[in-house]
């Protein structure tokens, strides 16, 4: 590298962008040499880090498609492209590379593997095929088999099947197919074709040695014996792997049975009594210091499937069944793992068994605990014997006594457990860490039962929590659900510093982000958070434009089982429902806060507020806001539902989540929520986001009646689903609709149509009082403001935000009262304008009024009346948990959460006095 | 009951039960799809663990590398990891024939460190300040069958910085 370039990077690593840029303007003054393209190219990195976007590209652009044959020029080029989201245009880039230098081969590789970048399965065809001609190579002809087994996964056609069947047979005959990722692209062209016996030959024979790792191919073969129904040369297969290599390895073990009982109709076998020999074989081999649950696992299989083959149930066979899940606790029942071992086997026993059984079996239980809180296996035992009796829900009938009482004797027995034996680290969790999550679960069973008193059991259950949490700080599952319950309650602060605790980074904002977006997009003290966490959340979407780079790695690196996978995944991201989502929240939220915090500002002038509502609405993107119904039907929801524990029995009911409604659930939650309604609140969101986009003074008519068409099919969609939202959903629709018939009427004035719009109007402010009415009452009736907050923000503040853009565009459509050209209908329409502004501002007035009176009844803990004593359950304490330090947070966070609300009132108020002196002049 | 087979892709909308555990990092995308496309035989799973690793090196330096072994707290202590880890040794021995598997742990972590010995690691060097550059790192290998005389795992006199590491 020449000197003149170190310089340029050595300037850009150190930051130093702008003497970079002088260094390259100064090199690029001189004759074109060399360098030249080198140059431009370090000058367009610099311009795009300087934010200089549009200059960048077409500094880049002048010289990219020129012919390039320098491998560092074309992976800055690429580097750049990448980081201006214009990485498409690196094909273009290798076309004219390779086209100007057709005998270097490392051009040709990288055209192709740009088409397999872009998925161009044709031109990646020809390139392969020149490729092949020009510079014949073993690595060429595996790329030309996969690419002609892409295009069969896309369009499965019999001369593409042949064909690649074919290849693949020629490569065996010469030897090319040398590795098992090699034989992966010929065992899946049989696949395809639906030819096992083949599949199993190929696996039998010679090439089947190239699986290195005899469990693989051992697995393979056992799986292709079962689809041909050679069931019992499938069991001896997974004997084998049991036998030889893997005693614990259990897809093995259900492998083996299965085909056991495939073979005897699916009835049980009638070598049943060799079989259980077996499995006792394997569980005598296992070491004493090591034992294996496998081989215990599977003896409880045995009998459950001998059981589950028959209608009723054998009672010997039954006491065997128990024996056995007995004996296992006798093992395991000292580990965690126990419960998810035998959760399958207490779910028959809770359906199948009686309830007389069922206990019986936690008696059995509890008799094999011995009673020494100084024994270090006691807690772990208890904390099992507990996760047992909610498997088999025997909790359901507790009172709020009885789950007291064993709260506190759980608590106590948790808090010497934790005294007596330290952790060795920090970062490892109690073991009895599971019977604090117990306590939880109880008072929500009670919350269940009388929800009169959520708020006390609620303020029960985070002050234990919070106590597990101060013992084992690391165990996740404790702010995991302390976050759920704060936003519940309305604590919104803690539930954020337990949220944040959670580290959730990267993939996780598409798979876990649903834990937080929905509360953090409404509530106003998680607002701030809420910009960080858009941002977080799409440089990981933004992370997925490079995937496609992996997959033309796998080429290069000759993993072939890796690509179909690794495309699949990056659809999967790219078509994320969730995705979807936060860029329709995202825009929606940005708008209601460019809004309302431009309204805060006195000095700004109120053209200065539209000019910067109108470049935010400008910004947004046709996808952000437009979706088919085919990219509905691709989307793909990949939230994990599995990240909170619960020992819930199969016949377990998930309480209703109050608030449930479609206002407050954009995100969806796999736990509350139906796929086909989030697809529809979707829709709804986007549609709205689409109508406040084109509310412009330029509106096409016929395109917004469309719009409002569709919006209204969604509504009635929706109504169906969701009545209880009936009256937020019908003003929204009539906010639009207001804007529309009043465009249409200004343009051609028709009596009919203007009684039309006076009905809207009427409808809206009656529909308007009743929202604030509805919200007054939440907040006047509630002791605290978690639950009205979140209606706040979506049933007022974001409806009443986008009903002001309509305001704000139909002020400059109806001529100004002063105007000397108007006609009577103006000055009717500007006084209903007028009316409805003021009904808004007064109800603003008034239900900031509300707020007040309740955050001055509320005060704080130190005044605290007896009857908000019993009301927050602090009548009652025990020595563990300390539940005032809760409602200290709880009040701290009511009076941070009114000040924000006032703030946000304050800005609805000046929004809509701009909007009432427009109409007034 | 536990199935360990390899890693997909569509784990990663799974793992966190694994990775919201505090000592586990969740690594950016082209991270994960970087091992995917190269070592696919050389990451495992089983629901709530997983193993990571890679092959590196040159001529006798060719081996093994245990990037990350994860376990869900509560299946600690039962032998996954030790499972994991065989199979990892496995692929770096027949699939990718190395001369033996190596990791990085902190010096501080004693207890995993007792593990590693069990599975028949030994300390070949201290790395000085390799974790963020304020905690040394013990790199401990095995030897793998092609490494016939062990030469791989004697243990170096003194430490090394991640400059001369040859990481």
């Amino acid at each position: 590298m020449s000197n003149k370039l170190s310089s340029i990077y050595q300037a850009l690593d150190s930051g130093n962008n702008k003497g970079a840029l002088k260094l390259c303007n100064a090199l690029l003054l001189k004759k074109k040499d060399e360098n030249t393209n080198a140059v431009k190219v370090l000058k367009a990195i610099t311009l795009a880090k300087l934010n200089q976007i549009e200059e960048a590209i077409s500094c880049a652009d002048e010289m990219a498609f020129t012919g390039i044959n320098n491998e560092t020029v074309l992976s800055n080029l690429n580097y750049f492209y990448k980081s201006v989201q214009k990485v498409e245009k690196m094909t273009k880039v290798y076309e004219a590379s390779y086209k100007a230098n057709p005998k270097s081969i490392q051009l040709a590789k990288g055209c192709f593997l740009a088409y397999v970048k872009d998925r161009d399965l044709k031109q990646q065809q020809q390139m392969i095929i020149s490729l092949q001609k020009q510079f014949p190579s073993e690595e060429h002809s595996l790329w030309y088999l996969m690419t002609i087994l892409s295009m069969i996964q896309d369009n499965p056609t019999p001369l593409l099947l042949g064909l690649s069947q074919k290849m693949a047979e020629k490569l065996v005959s010469e030897e090319k197919i040398k590795n098992s990722e090699q034989l992966f692209m010929y065992e899946t062209i049989l696949d395809i074709q639906n030819k096992k016996q083949e599949h199993l030959d190929l696996i039998k024979g010679k090439l089947g040695d190239l699986y290195n790792v005899p469990t693989e191919r051992l697995k393979i073969l056992a799986s292709l014996y079962q689809e041909l129904s050679k069931h019992q040369e499938a069991a001896d297969s997974y004997k084998e792997i049991l036998v030889k290599y893997e005693p614990d390895e259990w897809s093995c073990y259900m492998g083996y049975f299965d085909n056991l009982w495939l073979l005897n109709n699916n009835s049980t076998p009638s070598n049943f009594g060799e079989i259980q020999n077996f499995i006792k074989e394997i569980q005598k081999s296992s070491s004493i210091k090591h034992k294996l649950r496998g081989p215990f696992i599977a003896e409880i299989e045995l009998i459950y499937r001998k059981l589950n083959c028959s209608a009723t149930i054998d009672k010997e066979e039954f006491k065997q069944f128990i024996t056995l899940l007995l004996d296992y606790f006798k093992q395991f029942g000292n580990k965690p793992v126990f419960y998810h071992d035998v959760k399958k086997y207490l779910e028959f026993l809770e359906t199948r068994g009686s309830k007389d059984d069922s206990v019986k079996f936690l008696e059995s239980i509890d008799q094999l605990i011995e009673k020494n809180n100084d024994d270090t296996n006691f807690i772990s035992k208890l904390s099992n014997y507990y996760k047992v009796q909610r498997a088999l829900n025997l909790q359901s009938d507790f009172t709020h006594e009885k789950a007291q009482e064993i709260i506190k004797a759980i608590l106590e027995a948790y808090s010497y457990n934790v005294n007596k034996f330290p952790l060795p680290i920090e970062s490892e969790r109690y073991p009895g860490d599971d019977l604090v999550l117990m306590c939880y679960f109880f008072l929500m069973d009670q919350i269940e039962k009388n929800p009169a008193n959520k708020i006390k059991y609620s303020i029960d259950a985070a002050s234990i929590l919070e106590f597990g949490h101060s013992k084992s700080t690391k165990n996740f599952q404790f702010n995991l659900y302390l976050m759920t319950l704060y936003f519940e309650i309305g604590i919104h602060t803690s539930a954020l510093s337990h949220f944040k605790i959670l580290n959730i980074k990267n993939i996780q904002w598409d798979t876990l982000g649903y834990l937080i977006m929905d509360q953090a997009v409404r509530s106003p003290l998680c607002f701030s958070q809420s910009v960080n966490y858009f941002e977080k959340i799409f440089k990981f979407y933004a992370e997925n434009d490079g995937t496609a780079d992996y997959v033309a790695a796998c080429y290069t690196n000759g993993c072939y089982s890796k690509i179909l996978e690794i495309q699949k995944f990056q659809d999967k991201v790219a078509n994320s429902y969730q995705k979807q989502v936060y860029s329709t929240e995202r825009q929606l939220f940005n708008f209601m806060m460019v809004r309302l915090k431009n309204a805060t500002n006195n000095n700004i002038a109120q053209q200065q507020l539209l000019q910067n509502c109108k470049s935010h609405i400008a910004s947004i993107n046709n996808d952000q806001f437009t979706i088919t119904n085919e990219q509905l039907s691709k989307l793909s929801f990949n939230q994990d539902r599995s990240v909170y524990d619960n020992f819930n029995s199969s016949t377990f009911k998930t309480p209703a989540k109050s608030n449930n409604n479609i206002i407050n659930s954009l995100f969806f939650d796999p736990i509350y929520s139906k796929e086909s309604d989030c697809l529809l609140v979707l829709r709804f969101r986007r549609q709205i986001l689409n109508l406040l986009t084109i509310t412009t003074l330029t509106t096409d008519s016929t395109k917004y009646s469309q719009l409002l068409l569709e919006l209204e099919s969604t509504i009635t969609q929706l109504n169906d689903q969701f009545s209880s939202s009936s009256n937020i959903l019908s003003l929204i629709l009539n906010i639009f609709k207001l804007f529309n018939l009043l465009s249409v009427l200004l343009k051609n004035y028709e009596e009919s149509k203007y009684d039309e719009i006076k009905n809207i109007f009427n409808k809206q402010m009656d529909q308007l009082k009743e929202l604030f009415g509805e919200a007054s009452k939440e907040i006047r009736e509630g002791q605290i403001l978690g639950k009205p907050i979140g209606s706040l923000v979506s049933n007022v503040f974001e409806p009443l935000t986008w009903l002001s853009w309509v305001i704000i565009h139909l002020n400059t459509l109806v001529p100004s009262k002063k105007a000397k050209k108007k006609e009577e209908y103006h000055v009717q329409i500007r006084n209903d304008l007028e009316q409805l502004c003021e009904t808004i501002t007064s109800s603003l007035v008034d239900l900031s009024q509300t707020l007040n009176e309740k955050s001055l009844s509320s005060v704080s803990i130190d005044s605290i009346t007896n009857d908000q004593k019993e009301y927050f359950g602090l009548t009652t304490n025990n020595t563990f948990q300390d539940k005032s330090a809760v409602v200290k947070q709880l009040f701290e966070s009511n009076t941070q959460s009114t000040t924000e609300i006032q703030q946000y009132i304050t800005c609805l108020k000046t929004i809509f006095s701009f909007s009432l002196n427009n109409i007034i002049n | 009951m536990t199935t360990i087979r390899r890693f997909v892709c569509d784990d990663l909308f799974k793992f966190n039960n694994i990775n919201l555990d505090y000592l586990t990092e969740t690594y950016y995308l082209p991270f994960y799809l970087q091992y995917l496309s190269k070592w696919p035989s050389l990451l495992s799973m089983a629901e709530d663990v997983n193993v990571l690793g890679k092959a590196e090196g040159e001529g006798e330096n060719w081996h093994g590398h245990v990037t990350a072994v994860s376990v869900a707290p509560e299946y600690r202590r039962i032998g996954l990891a030790d499972r994991l880890m065989h199979i990892l040794e496995e692929g770096s021995e027949k699939v990718y024939d190395g001369y033996f598997v190596d990791l990085f742990v902190r010096k501080s972590n004693a207890l995993a460190i007792n593990m590693y010995t069990k599975f028949g690691y030994s300390v070949y060097r201290t790395v000085i300040g390799y974790y963020s550059g304020d905690e040394d790192a013990l790199d401990m290998r095995k030897a793998l069958p092609r490494d016939v005389e062990k030469k791989s795992i004697i243990p170096l006199k003194h430490p090394v910085y991640p400059t001369e590491a040859d990481l």
